[in-house]
């Protein structure tokens, strides 16, 4: 009996452990309307999934597909992009350039306005409009290493901006540092920026979610805290309602925006699925109504049947994509130093059937580098290694075993090629297509191919790691930050590049993009990009690129006047469902 | 008279289950003669290039259903028995190719753990006392340890070895026998090295439980030094039930060696294995349910096989457990 | 635990390093690990994981001169954990403004739930099989029970939960495909409100992970009363003319269970770990994405504090089972 009573008491022990345990996180807020999500069956509500828990909420740290993609529901910048990825007005109304370059100056408009909406009772609180200062607050936040923010970098045009950021925050001028940065309120509606040097898209650069306005009080007062539901104070169509780290969230419509008479969908909710076939199943089953950001994708083997299936077939939809998929060589590295060896093993991919047969999202095949939809991408230039992609792929292989054995490796004898991608499902499968294709066009050399968990991947790639570690041929994909040529040229290939893991170092090329960066006639621009490319990807051949990404999506028939943004961050708010259609099918 | 009837049955389960898993070995190394591409007469379209033969890519053929014919002009005629994967590659050559995978994780994790646990317990129990205690609390320490770090570390250390190409001597060899198991024959090396742990608690309470008995006091009386009582007296004493309880252990290597495919720590593609192939069959399962048949099937009756094993062995080694 | 924090250490990458596909400017990434205390010397850092900010710059206070004190000073005050050994596990590392104790406390109670339900449905399911399968031993029954049983060992979950899903979600619709029904607060820290909702999300998942326990429990169940029913006392109650299902529950099972208890220790271990594919398949919140989200993120503070509540755990696991063992073998007693 006596070991009975210990056997509760232990049980009771343990549960109050954990209790304690549960009890110690600030307690997720409006719990009464998170419980019964079923409840609002009456608003007109968007339901998907989120892929992943957002690492952040706060425009300064965001950095991921779902931080970014959140920041903007919730959100307003200077700029935005609209459907084709061009620089439109957003909070700024107009802006103007001075005559050497480098100043940018913005007009905003006055009836944005800062909300809050009480966790307790869900009314929302309107706390003023949304004021220059607050832009200079944002990127004032963004920039102090004490927040750390990891995109801070691309603010390091601005005047004072890099050393701000790397300032020891123990030093003495570290107050002045902060007020040396280049960005200043001239009155409650205008905003200056002072740059270090010419940049021709620095519109693009304040349509990033890092330079967006940041209501201070909010964030003084909650510190880290400030993006929970109930302290979270947003200018954007929609704002937070329920966090439920780890499995649940929701937003809600904001009513007091100044364009909300036309937003429709009032409620985005979803739970957190980490299994895209999970969710596709979840979309079968009517449970959600898209397979899109900032959910999953419908996952790869499912592709035949969608397109064979006379109702899914309907509900996909594709869109083109700021990103492109690429077999970068390492150029250092014996024998792909020869740039014939690299120009046969380019050429040596059949793309189109890599994308027919493996990804069927309708992907483009790719002979440069930046991906359509970017100023100053080249795609589509027949000028720019054509030999990529030709229509007859049988005369295709045929150049690339010319040029393989001119390098001197007839039938690819001598060779033993390491190819190297980081861990994944679809990587392990590109990888092991382009393998066979490899090995069938050059029979005598050995292809293998190693995979990488993805930090000791990038680890090993990086330009100063040791050669004889590195792969011969690695993979990575590039998406753009901002949809500009220089986020790629330079951010990627400049010699410099912390991303160069091709170890490319050309000075014609960097000579070339350093001047289209420093000016900003656009024609000018696209001239000297295409030349960079030509020598990126033609002449040198420093990269093998194989295919520009789509978008590949599903929408229930339901939802209506959808339109995608090629960066992150769909105008969910410009959607509409047709609720009856909605529940009709969920019955 | 149920007795003989049930352990007859249990016998014969056993004896299937060894026929089985020979069968099964059998065909792991003659994989190379005996898959279907030699079979129906196509070799020279294996054989044309310089990789592992696995199994032809056919990328038209993705997703090839049962009984289906190929469409690349090279392998005119060739009949998918057991479909095509994502790849279009079939699948029964691949399943066959798996075999060696998940028979080496048996193998080798097994024999890891069996010498660890061994030496372990064996040492633990024969010393006895405080040695004893520290060694058994470090034991338990250990099950906390997360594999995925241990095999992450591993598989980084060897595979840079390998690429600065300092390998010579034993590491060579290593090295070579690692690339032919896809780069896991650490990561094997690891499940044993994780799992010896109940083995030394079974080594350590056998070796305390013959200690005292009379024929090892009595080579003790007759001045044998500690090396001889242990090897000669003790060793073949706690061998059988370690040998048991490791065949039991078997299948639950062959599934983590899956679990560690499903998250992207397995072999090294194109080598199959049934847990890649597993998980690429469950990604599919609702377009393609073909996918995750054979090498499902595969992996089921061989831990099926080993269990009923461990189960025959447990009786023959254990008569008092006879019908367990 | 030193073990694992200079093991996850030796991984080749620090979280901060790269932010998605593209690496960090040093300058960020210095002002990211100034953050987390990551340019502090390893001893100290894990000085102050065990012990506490405050005590490592105490420390260093009074003793500058010891190696590393430098660091210590600049950053002590931004204080990162007040030490294990106060239940502080420190702040995340890849979730901004997220304590490790947050991030737990919110996801181990939905594996509690699972997995306390996984092994209920085990027991309930595996006792009752293994002991119609001993009490009918050698019929077509008891080779079908024993068949089921090997064969729920040998499917692994991967197959199973998916399969479970196409069938009984989306060919039949009975249940949703995903997610958990229970939301926080809970009863006691882990005991959700028994809805109907939470019930039928459960199902599955809990059919998922506890199928596997059903097939070793029922196993050894067989197994162990076989063996009781052969022994002296029972015979004896037999010869006195109790009738048999008084016998079977109040003697023969009762003792036959003790070997099952003795496997719970381990099962329980397992299904901790066993859960990450379930919860995974079945979009659960639960605790087992960061064993190995954690890691790939290398998220270092969440890495030790996920081991020492899975350490914690099993001790925890390991105590439960041997009280049971006390209570239902009275000859072992309590020390």
């Amino acid at each position: 009996m006596k070991s009975r009573w210990i056997l509760i008491a232990l049980v009771a022990m343990a549960a109050m452990l954990f209790s304690a345990c549960t009890a110690a996180p600030a307690a997720p807020a409006a719990e009464g309307e998170a419980a019964a999500p079923a409840e609002a069956g009456e608003a007109v509500t968007l339901d998907t999934v989120f892929s992943t828990e957002p690492p952040s909420l706060d425009p300064s740290l965001g950095s991921d597909t779902q931080s970014v993609w959140a920041v903007r529901q919730m959100f307003m910048g200077l700029t935005g992009f609209n459907e084709a990825a061009e620089v439109v007005p957003s909070l700024a109304t107009e802006w103007s350039v001075s005559e050497d370059g480098l100043t940018w100056t913005y007009k905003m408009r006055d009836d944005v306005n800062w909300v809050k909406r009480d966790a307790d009772t869900g009314e929302f609180e309107d706390l003023g409009p949304v004021t220059a200062g607050d832009v200079v607050f944002a990127v004032g936040r963004t920039l102090d290493p004490v927040e750390a923010s990891p995109y801070a970098s691309m603010l390091y045009m601005i005047e004072g901006a890099e050393e701000f950021n790397a300032a020891d925050p123990a030093a003495e001028n570290f107050e002045e540092m902060r007020a040396a940065v280049g960005v200043t309120a001239l009155d409650d509606t205008t905003v200056e920026f002072k740059l270090k040097k010419p940049t021709g898209y620095f519109p693009a650069i304040t349509g990033l979610w890092i330079t967006f306005p940041q209501y201070a009080p909010a964030v003084e007062e909650h510190a880290e805290q400030w993006t929970e539901p109930g302290n979270i104070v947003t200018n954007g169509p929609y704002t937070l309602e329920t966090w439920q780290h780890g499995a649940y969230m929701r937003y809600v419509k904001n009513p007091l925006w100044f364009d909300a008479a036309n937003v429709q969908i009032e409620v985005i909710q979803g739970p957190i699925i980490e299994s895209e076939s999970t969710a596709m199943s979840m979309y079968e089953a009517n449970e959600i109504d898209m397979m899109a950001d900032p959910g999953w994708s419908p996952p790869l083997p499912d592709m035949d049947r969608i397109k064979a299936d006379a109702a899914l077939s309907e509900e996909l939809l594709i869109a083109p994509r700021t990103c492109t998929y690429y077999y970068g060589f390492v150029n250092a590295k014996p024998p792909f130093d020869n740039p014939l060896v690299r120009k046969a093993f380019a050429a040596a991919v059949d793309r189109q059937s890599l994308i027919d047969n493996l990804l069927k999202g309708e992907q483009v095949p790719a002979h440069s580098f930046v991906s359509p939809g970017n100023f100053g991408n080249a795609a589509g230039d027949m000028d720019i290694a054509p030999w990529m992609v030709m229509e007859d792929y049988a005369a295709q292989l045929d150049q690339a075993r010319a040029w393989l054995a001119e390098a001197g490796y007839p039938e690819g004898e001598g060779l033993d090629v390491l190819l190297m991608y980081n861990t994944s499902e679809a990587h392990a499968q590109v990888a092991q297509a382009v393998q066979a294709m490899w090995s069938e066009a050059f029979p005598q050399a050995t292809v293998s191919v190693e995979n990488q968990e993805w930090q000791v991947y990038l680890n090993t790639l990086l330009p100063d790691a040791p050669l004889e570690e590195k792969p011969h041929i690695y993979r990575l994909g590039w998406c753009a930050d901002f949809p500009d040529a220089a986020n790629w040229l330079i951010g990627v290939f400049r010699s410099n590049s912390d991303q160069n893991y091709a170890m490319f170092n050309s000075p014609e090329f960097d000579a070339l993009v350093d001047e289209a960066d420093s000016i900003s006639d656009p024609a000018r621009r696209e001239e000297l990009y295409k030349q960079a490319e030509q020598i990126l990807v033609d002449d040198v051949t420093a990269i093998a690129p194989l295919y520009y990404y789509t978008y590949v999506r599903l929408y229930k028939p339901w939802m209506t006047n959808i339109v995608i943004s090629p960066v992150t961050g769909d105008p969910i708010h410009e959607w509409t469902i047709d609720t009856a259609a909605k529940a009709a099918a969920r019955q | 008279m149920g007795d003989a009837m049930r352990s007859l049955l249990h016998h014969r389960l056993a004896v299937s289950s060894i026929v089985f898993i020979l069968v099964l070995a059998l065909i792991a190394i003659l994989a190379g003669l005996i898959n279907p591409y030699v079979l129906q007469g196509y070799s020279d379209a294996l054989a044309a290039t310089n990789q592992a033969p696995f199994a032809k890519q056919t990328l038209q053929d993705n997703y090839a259903r049962p009984m289906t014919e190929s469409k690349n002009p090279d392998l005119q005629g060739f009949v998918y028995y057991a479909g095509a994967d994502n790849l279009g590659r079939d699948i029964l050559t691949r399943t066959i190719y798996g075999a060696r995978i998940s028979l080496s994780v048996a193998l080798v994790a097994a024999l890891v753990s069996l010498i660890i646990g061994i030496a372990y317990g064996l040492t633990s129990g024969y010393l006895g006392g405080r040695v004893d205690e520290i060694m058994m609390r470090f034991v338990d320490f250990l099950y906390g340890l997360p594999i995925v770090i241990v095999v992450i570390l591993m598989q980084v250390y060897f595979k840079a070895v390998a690429r600065r190409g300092d390998a010579s001597g034993i590491v060579g060899v290593i090295l070579d026998a690692n690339a032919a198991l896809g780069g896991m024959l650490f990561v094997f090396i690891a499940i044993g090295a994780l799992n010896w742990i109940g083995m030394a608690r079974i080594a350590r309470g056998q070796t305390l439980s013959y200690k005292q008995k009379e024929f090892v006091e009595a080579a003790r009386a007759t001045g044998s030094g500690s090396r001889r009582i242990l090897f000669s007296h003790l060793m073949p004493n706690i061998l059988g039930p370690c040998i048991v309880q490791e065949t039991l252990q078997i299948p639950g290597y062959i599934l983590l060696e899956a679990f560690l495919s499903f998250i992207g720590l397995g072999v090294d593609a194109p080598t199959p294995s049934w847990g890649i192939m597993i998980n690429e069959g469950f990604q599919a399962l609702r377009s393609a349910p073909h996918i995750i048949l054979v090498p499902a099937a595969a992996l089921s009756l061989t831990v099926l096989a080993f269990n009923f094993l461990g189960d025959g062995l447990r009786d023959a080694f254990d008569p008092r457990q006879r019908g367990v | 635990m030193l073990t694992v924090f200079s093991m996850m250490r030796a991984l080749p990458g620090g979280p901060f390093d790269f932010e998605g596909d593209k690496s960090l400017a040093k300058a960020v990434t210095d002002n990211l690990e100034r953050r987390h205390h990551l340019d502090w010397s390893e001893s100290w850092q894990f000085v102050s994981y065990v012990l506490g900010d405050d005590v490592a710059g105490a420390v260093c206070e009074t003793i500058p001169s010891i190696p590393g004190c430098d660091k210590v000073l600049d950053g002590y005050k931004a204080g990162v954990s007040r030490g294990v050994i106060r239940g502080d596990l420190g702040m995340a590392m890849r979730q901004r403004g997220r304590t490790i104790n947050g991030i737990i406390g919110e996801s181990f109670p939905v594996s509690l739930q699972l997995g306390l339900m996984a092994i209920g449905f085990g027991l309930l399911t595996g006792i009752p099989l293994g002991t119609i399968a001993a009490l009918k031993q050698n019929t077509t029954i008891d080779y079908a029970a024993s068949f089921f049983a090997v064969l729920g060992l040998s499917v692994p979950s991967l197959v199973l939960g998916p399969v479970l899903i196409w069938i009984f979600a989306l060919k039949l619709g009975w249940f949703p495909v995903s997610t958990w029904g229970a939301q926080p607060p809970f009863f006691l820290g882990f005991i959700p409100a028994p809805t109907k909702d939470f019930f039928m999300h459960a199902a599955l998942p809990v059919t998922a992970l506890g199928l596997a326990l059903t097939a070793s429990i029922a196993r050894l169940t067989r197994a162990s009363l076989l063996q009781v029913i052969g022994e002296d006392y029972i015979r004896t109650a037999r010869a006195k003319g109790l009738p048999q299902s008084t016998l079977i529950v109040r003697h023969a099972l009762r003792n036959s269970l003790i070997p099952v208890v003795t496997i719970l220790g381990p099962l329980t271990a397992s299904v901790v770990t066993g859960s990450f594919v379930t919860e995974f398949v079945f979009g659960i919140p639960g605790m087992g994405k960061h064993f190995i989200t954690s890691i790939n993120n290398r998220d270092y503070s969440m890495i030790s504090g996920v081991t020492l509540v899975y350490a914690l755990l099993l001790v925890i696991a390991n105590m439960i089972v041997d009280i049971m063992y006390a209570w239902l073998d009275p000859r072992i007693k309590f020390e």
